[in-house]
């Protein structure tokens, strides 16, 4: 065999392995026209090679951004150096349906992509390849496991049952205004919340509607609060709130518009509708309180007195 | 024709390498300077022809040298060394009076060159000179161990990824003196020596492999210049959304691509890199840089801070390199030492 002929061989090789790795390989002149599209671009676009040689990809494929890819394209260009892209940017360049039926999730395929400068005999960037890879497990994977740990963390601050704060996590954010309040001085509140005579409701319509009475609360509390309020299921039927901002006038005007709100509401059950009221204690922050146990001990102490005074009443102190 | 010169650089295996690029046979003395201010005394105590004056260095640069220079009407011709290759930095020191710019890293062609336009060398002189030979002045100029001699090679890194940086953002980009230093793994997170722990970082890496050479180069930036950058970098407020990633992954491919091609062809490897990798986003430095500790492994740290002149903006490029790459680096670093 001739040198020549081994010559050919290896570039016929080389040409089968360009056309059959499982990457996709475009280059591109500097107009951004086709002049090499392999097996896998051919497989995934639908396109053949010599269906696409010498067009523009823009005009071939109008999903991918212009700008933007022409943007990286011109810097590889002008400093002859590869540049990356990662599917976290754009989930995707080329838009190719995901081919898989059984494992495949998404809906396309996601991809990372190199652009790398091709030179000329003298040296100069004459045109660029870009190089495609199916990162669609990666992806898919990276992202279940941040919507699982989005879940998690969600799951592990709420009570199940009101969808509000759970103690631990109430606890914490009480903590943290207490903080906020030492060292900026900004206003806040904390309120406790017990439904008036709960013990009764479970006795006479049983813990279902017991539980409903309670689900409905805690809905009605947070209708009636802000955005930066923090509403917590402090136990049983007690429930808590953190007011930030809000001095003892905002605090009762508040507590009493869901006092008012919750007076109006009516619980169905077997037995008739449930009608139930509430006491409220407010301790609005003051220099008093040395940590954020005896500022909620205020608010509690208000309840107290909230209860003693005939219940279904607001009581603030501070 | 013999000429008494002075060769002023923070690195011995600078100073090394700048005294082994003279024309043999030609001067009769070299002098050597490890930072601005030394120079400085050297060249009031003492008459000095030649100057080769690097740029970035410790207690007084090299700006700061041609313009003491200038003001004090010190008697020598000046010949600036430096890795930092942006046209902007040559522009500087032709105007601060120096008579040309060598490019590190340093070749005899480059330097008889130059002095040959001067007029301050003729290849006659080689013949003609009974001069001391360089060599034996090489010797002088200090000990290289790996510490320099990473530092020097990653200056001359910096400075070819600072000019691609330069270009992409049409801004003059600050050099600092590289950091290097030796860390376990989990001490990581002190590299970024400035790392402020009020702000969130956002972070990309990327791997790179060659023989017997190995690491990871990390790019790190404040979420508060990331709007700065993405200005910079000519994006639309429409982008916004993605912005910070954009300029991130942008900025990582020319910062990356640059330093890690230079170190290859210094250490005379070709180094392939893999795919760059998001580390995190809005984070702080402890959290991106710590979770990731796992071995016990001791790592070479270089720590590169850029700033972009007039915008208040920089970024912190972190190289590292594998503990398996020492002994690498340590053979190289003997064939310099000799």
């Amino acid at each position: 065999m001739s040198s020549e002929d081994t010559d050919l061989q290896a570039f016929h090789w080389l040409v089968d392995m360009v056309e059959s790795v499982e990457v996709g390989l475009v280059v591109l002149d500097l107009q951004h026209r086709v002049q090499a599209w392999n097996g896998f671009m051919e497989n995934h676009s639908g396109l053949t090679a010599s269906r696409v040689r010498n067009r523009n990809l823009f005009e071939l494929f109008p999903e991918i951004p212009k700008a933007w890819l022409t943007r990286k394209i011109n810097t590889v260009v002008t400093l002859n150096t590869r540049t990356f892209t990662s599917w976290e940017q754009r989930p995707w360049v080329f838009r190719f349906r995901n081919t898989r039926p059984v494992t495949g999730v998404e809906e396309y395929m996601f991809q990372n992509l190199t652009i790398s400068p091709l030179t000329g005999p003298d040296g100069s960037v004459e045109k660029v390849c870009l190089t495609i890879y199916d990162v669609t497990d990666m992806a898919s994977s990276k992202r279940a496991l941040e919507r699982a740990n989005e879940q998690l963390m969600r799951l592990s601050v709420m009570d199940r049952a009101t969808g509000l704060f759970n103690r631990i996590a109430w606890d914490n954010l009480l903590d943290a205004e207490y903080e906020r309040h030492f060292r900026y001085g900004h206003d806040a509140a904390v309120a406790i919340l017990d439904i008036d005579h709960f013990k009764t409701i479970n006795d006479t319509h049983g813990h279902l509607c017991g539980d409903e009475v309670i689900r409905r609360t805690a809905q009605i509390i947070r209708e009636n609060l802000r955005q930066a309020d923090r509403p917590g299921r402090f136990g049983g039927d007690e429930f808590s709130i953190i007011l930030p901002e809000t001095d003892a006038e905002g605090a009762r005007c508040i507590c009493d518009r869901i006092r008012d709100s919750l007076a109006q509401l009516s619980v169905e059950s077997a037995a008739g509708p449930i009608r139930l009221t509430v006491s409220v204690g407010v301790a609005a922050l003051s220099e008093s309180p040395q940590n954020s146990l005896q500022w909620l001990k205020q608010a509690d102490e208000a309840l107290y007195q909230a209860k003693e005074a005939g219940r279904n009443q607001v009581v603030v102190q501070g | 024709m013999t000429l008494r010169v002075l060769i002023c650089d923070d690195s011995a295996m600078a100073r090394k390498q700048m005294a082994r690029a003279l024309p043999p046979h030609w001067t009769t003395h070299i002098g050597f300077a490890e930072h601005g201010r030394q120079a400085l005394e050297m060249l009031r105590n003492d008459s000095w022809d030649v100057l080769f004056l690097d740029l970035n260095m410790p207690e007084l640069d090299g700006y700061s040298v041609l313009q003491a220079i200038v003001r004090e009407d010190l008697p020598v011709m000046t010949i600036v060394v430096s890795g930092d290759i942006q046209p902007q930095a040559r522009e500087r020191v032709l105007k601060l009076g120096a008579l040309g710019f060598i490019r590190k890293p340093t070749h005899p062609d480059q330097v008889a060159a130059l002095l040959r336009d001067y007029g301050l060398y003729r290849d006659e002189d080689n013949e003609q000179s009974t001069g001391q030979p360089p060599t034996a002045a090489v010797a002088q100029a200090g000990d290289i161990d790996l510490q320099g001699f990473l530092q020097e090679i990653a200056n001359v890194a910096m400075g070819q990824a600072s000019d691609q940086l330069a270009r992409l953002l049409n801004a003059f980009i600050r050099l600092p003196v590289p950091k290097v230093a030796r860390l376990a793994r989990s001490e990581l997170y002190m590299a970024i020596s400035a790392a402020d722990n009020r702000d969130t970082y956002s972070a990309v890496c990327q791997g790179f492999t060659g023989a017997g050479l190995s690491g990871e180069a990390l790019l790190l930036f404040t979420d508060s210049h990331a709007q700065e950058l993405s200005t910079l970098l000519g994006y639309e407020n429409d982008e916004a959304n993605g912005g910070s990633l954009e300029v991130l992954m942008d900025l990582s491919s020319i910062l990356f691509g640059a330093f890690i091609k230079s170190l290859g062809d210094q250490l005379d490897l070709k180094l392939s890199l893999s795919h760059p990798t998001i580390l995190g986003q809005n984070q702080q430095v402890g959290v991106l840089l710590e979770h990731h500790a796992g071995r016990q492994e001791e790592l070479q740290c270089i720590e590169i801070r850029y700033e972009i002149e007039n915008h208040q903006t920089q970024c912190d490029l972190l190289v590292v390199l594998t503990q398996d790459s020492i002994p690498h680096l340590e053979h190289q670093l003997q064939f310099l030492a000799e």
